[in-house]
């Protein structure tokens, strides 16, 4: 195992790292931005290094800068995270190129992968389903003949996306134009490629993927699936082990496709094989794979009881994966709600200090928290402040503890969407499993306050309200005390 | 002569204020009420103009005051807000402008795009809220803006 590793990341999946990386005795370096001195990643880490302005493209996306530091650092490992780096194969290369160890897979296989329309191909060879769509589009009027033959609704997506990013549901004919102008641009910005392609867009749909592993030996296994149905702006919210909707037969189907498709790329180290699955005929087509460690990576660990950090170090140390396909084992049900810095209506994101951070404490909860109470929340950076996961025996008692927790979360100085998931966890339609993709536009959450909430509210805050003006007065009274009434006597 | 106790436009009414409550304290700042068996945690913080209330991740702004005191905020509020209803265009986040569609004097019809800005990578175009003028425009492209900027306002005939 290696003694040093610099993890290219910030928020709670750096501190994530370095979490596992302190328990197997290994050294971590942080690198950070202007803007994220004082953050808690920089706190942790044994070492911590400045890399740039707070603008990613000056920081979080200087690869020389990053090199420089596990060169100064002696460091033997890069550990990307997600987002940033962390799909980018050209930096996989250069860190394999400067002798270091790249704690992710190999860049062939993130090469394909990170190309949406290369990786289809890749899926169709290793004979799984994909989602019926077009190769490049080269201009609006392209894409608007094509979509023409393929019927609308349908998606428009980045060749190089991910996170949502470049990526555009389009209702009719008249929405293309503006659309495509507005994918390419965004696309053009995020991923430094303006290529779009479009695809069918499946109506009654949910979001299910399967985690992957594979070592350097040729052993591949796969770790149950997710259900990421609940997303605003195709980035996931709410994120579940195991899915409802999953026979065990189809999960079973689902899973052999996924190892098929990551030994037929070469994949090593984690990956993440998305499908979109047609709740109505339990048909399943291939998305993409994110070839890093996923965002939603606690919800398999809280079901399988293992660390995929930590099996993601042993399998860039070249160790054998510790488990074989019979050995790994789904227990109970887990649910993540993403805590992001954002209005719980609009999803718009907010800044400013965490005056009040104070997370619950319970059975079977996890917070995978980048923040802490006083941490500025800045506009730099994704709005993601923490994951805020619960473990129950079945899937009712993993609502009610994550509804519970939520009820007592504290947080105050910058706005969150904890009403939001809440109320989600309120809905019976997803109490009952039936949400589906379209769940966030088709379901109006009440986030509002109610008359009932605020009867119980105005009572604690109407007797504080009171004493502090009771303790406002004395102060003043004594205050009006100290003045000398009369002259020296 | 009652109270009122309100929480943004959440009004509860009080014939009396409290004089006592099942308060636990949960860290500086937090508390736990109980009333009749129903829990809620929240934070009551100071502000510039008295107290607020942070309740599942939002703000609302603590007021208590008499009936009529309360009453008489409210005409004025709603008659506020009708003033200004529709008649800016806000940065409802902050961001960095990318892109300026329009120009002082320019004529716009309502949902015309206007203003782009991007924060945290997300692009988002604000769109003209009625038809009129534009006018007092405040945008320039890669100009850092915090939300609640008023990018300008839009003047029509029937103002």
């Amino acid at each position: 195992m290696f003694g040093k590793v610099v993890i290219a990341n910030r928020g709670e999946i750096a501190v994530r790292i370095i979490q596992t990386c302190k328990r197997l005795g290994i050294q971590t370096v942080a690198v950070y931005s202007q803007a994220d001195r004082s953050a808690l990643h920089v706190r942790l880490a044994d070492e911590a290094f400045e890399i740039g302005p707070a603008p990613a493209a000056q920081s979080y996306l200087n690869a020389d800068k990053i090199l420089t530091v596990a060169k100064t650092s002696g460091a033997r490992a890069i550990h990307p995270g997600y987002g940033f780096l962390s799909e980018n194969d050209e930096f996989a290369e250069a860190v394999e190129h400067a002798g270091l160890v790249w704690v992710g897979p190999p860049p062939t296989a993130m090469a394909r992968m990170g190309d949406k329309l290369v990786a289809r191909q890749v899926a169709q060879k290793a004979e799984v389903r994909v989602v019926p769509g077009t190769g490049e589009m080269d201009s609006a009027d392209a894409a608007l003949v094509a979509a023409n033959d393929m019927g609308f609704p349908l998606l428009l997506k980045a060749s190089a996306g991910g996170g949502g990013k470049g990526m555009r549901v389009v209702k009719s004919a008249g929405e293309l134009p503006s659309a495509f102008e507005r994918a390419q641009s965004e696309a053009l910005r995020s991923f430094g490629n303006p290529a779009l392609y479009l695809e069918k867009f499946v109506r009654r749909a949910k979001h299910i993927e399967i985690q992957v592993f594979g070592d350097t030996h040729g052993n591949h296994v796969w770790l149950g699936e997710r259900e990421c149905s609940i997303q605003r702006r195709h980035q996931k919210l709410i994120e579940e082990s195991p899915s409802v909707a999953l026979s065990e037969q189809v999960r079973q189907q689902m899973g052999q496709a996924a190892v098929a498709l990551a030994r037929g790329c070469g994949y090593v180290n984690a990956g993440t094989v998305e499908f979109l699955f047609d709740v109505d005929t339990e048909a399943f087509y291939f998305l993409e794979m994110n070839a890093r460690l996923q965002v939603e990576h606690p919800v398999t660990e809280m079901v399988t009881g293992l660390d995929l950090v930590a099996w993601q170090l042993r399998v860039a140390a070249a160790e054998v994966l510790p488990l074989q396909q019979e050995d790994v084992q789904c227990r109970g049900v887990a649910i993540e709600c993403r805590l992001y810095a954002e209005d719980p209506l609009a999803f718009l994101p907010d800044t400013g200090r965490l005056k009040v951070f104070l997370p619950p404490h319970g059975e079977g909860l996890r917070l995978d928290s980048g923040v802490v109470q006083g941490d500025v929340v800045n506009a730099y950076y994704d709005p993601l402040l923490a994951k805020f996961i619960v473990h129950g025996a079945d899937r009712t008692q993993a609502i009610a503890r994550m509804r519970g927790g939520l009820e007592r979360f504290a947080v105050a100085g910058v706005t969150t969407n904890l009403a939001y998931h809440r109320a989600v966890m309120a809905d019976a339609d997803f109490q009952q499993g039936r949400h589906l993709t379209d769940f966030v536009d088709a379901h109006k959450m009440d986030v509002s306050l109610s008359q009932e909430v605020a009867q119980t509210l105005a009572q604690g805050a109407a007797y504080l309200y009171q004493q502090r003006q009771q303790r406002l007065e004395e102060a003043f009274s004594k205050a009006q005390d100290g003045w000398p009434q009369e002259g020296p006597h | 002569m009652g109270w009122v106790v309100s929480l943004n436009d959440v009004a509860v009414a009080l014939a009396h204020l409290p004089q006592q409550a099942k308060l636990t304290v949960l860290g500086e700042h937090v508390w736990q009420v109980e009333v009749a068996g129903r829990l809620a945690v929240f934070v009551l913080l100071p502000n510039d103009t008295g107290l607020e209330v942070w309740w599942l991740g939002q703000r609302y702004e603590l007021h208590v005051e008499r009936e009529q005191v309360h009453a008489l905020r409210q005409h004025f509020l709603v008659k506020q807000q009708a003033a200004s209803a529709g008649y800016v265009v806000m940065a409802h986040m902050p961001g960095l402008v990318t892109q300026v569609k329009v120009q002082p004097g320019y004529e716009v019809k309502r949902g015309e795009g206007m203003v782009v800005i991007e924060a945290m990578k997300m692009e988002n175009e604000l769109r003209a809220p009625r038809d009129g003028i534009v006018s007092d425009l405040d945008a320039r492209v890669g100009q850092q803006v915090e939300k609640g900027h008023i990018f300008c306002h839009i003047v029509s005939d029937g103002d």
